[in-house]
């Protein structure tokens, strides 16, 4: 369930570290986003130079900026049309551009098997898929 | 009792239970089968409304007398989803291979990736053919819980990986999960 001024982790190399969610696109007003869902995000802190430095400089995000995300792991719990229930221990997304393709070139830790249905190359990038 | 028929109001046409009663009063012989309904297959012609109630004949009664139906739906759809036993040997308290919380197990799905989960089991929760299973596994330092429908079609099989180590206090294993407090 995620809404606005719900924080989340980024999960891939863009930069980011921590995002803080400002509103949950193409759902209605007073929905929470669920895994897969798309979202707008502000950027609240960045991660090492390290990271840093695996990113294009076109890619490189800034604290404060303003930018999309794909909601990739909820700590709420969600139901899987067999009857299975997922759960996660965090809330976690993946920044991405306009267009829905990832801002970062990898992706570090679990992401939900809901993504194949329009991030596949998230999917495709992540070490684990639950 | 046609006075009292004669009294009821033109509109809201509707045979009530006092109209039904006062009905089953009035007939001559008095009926051995409470679920006949007299009258049955014949119509109501009513002075004061225009259109006549029809008074239906009672469904069959498709089940024996004194059965269960949700019982048998149950065991019907357990039978059907589960005809070897295998569910049921895992699952079933009294079962001596019975998987108990604190076991670790690993889930097969019936999936095109050939989708497997392994984790401990943190809960059974019974409940006859919605029966389902809470497994919790540390996927790198992420913790993952899912909570899998025994009797799904999705579910291919349950492999038994390593029994509890000490037996678990516990029937519900919810204290695995990382205390909050300590993460902040």
């Amino acid at each position: 369930m995620i809404y606005l001024k719900s924080m989340l982790n980024v999960i891939d190399n863009s930069g980011a570290a921590l995002v803080e969610c400002v509103n949950v696109l193409g759902k209605g007003n007073k929905t929470a986003g669920r895994v897969g869902d798309r979202i707008v995000v502000v950027v609240q802190s960045i991660r090492g130079a390290k990271l840093l430095a695996q990113a294009s400089a076109q890619n490189r995000v800034q604290r404060g900026d303003i930018r999309h995300a794909v909601i990739v792991r909820t700590k709420k719990e969600y139901q899987r049309p067999d009857g299975t229930v997922v759960r996660f221990d965090d809330n976690a997304c993946v920044l991405i551009n306009k267009q829905g393709e990832p801002v970062g070139t990898r992706i570090m830790g679990v992401v939900a098997r809901e993504l194949q249905q329009g991030y596949a190359k998230i999917v495709a990038l992540a070490p684990k898929v639950v | 009792m046609s006075r009292l028929l004669l009294r009821q109001p033109a509109r809201g046409i509707s045979v009530t239970e006092n109209c039904l009663s006062a009905l089953r009063s009035a007939t001559v012989a008095t009926l051995k089968d409470s679920r006949q309904v007299p009258n049955a297959g014949y119509q109501l012609n009513r002075k004061l409304t225009k259109t006549p109630i029809k008074i239906h004949h009672p469904a069959p009664c498709l089940l024996p007398k004194g059965s269960e139906p949700k019982q048998l739906l149950e065991q019907k759809l357990i039978s059907e989803l589960d005809p070897t036993g295998w569910r049921r040997q895992l699952f079933q308290r009294s079962s001596p291979l019975a998987l108990r919380a604190g076991d670790v197990v690993k889930v097969l799905f019936n999936s095109e990736t050939n989708q497997t989960f392994v984790g401990t089991i943190m809960a059974i929760r019974r409940r006859g053919v919605d029966t389902s299973v809470r497994l919790r596994s540390e996927v790198g330092q992420l913790g993952v819980e899912m909570s899998v429908k025994v009797y799904s079609t999705s579910v291919k099989a349950f492999e038994f990986v390593s029994r509890a180590l000490k037996k678990a206090r516990r029937a519900k294993l919810y204290y695995l999960r990382p205390d909050e407090k300590k993460r902040k």
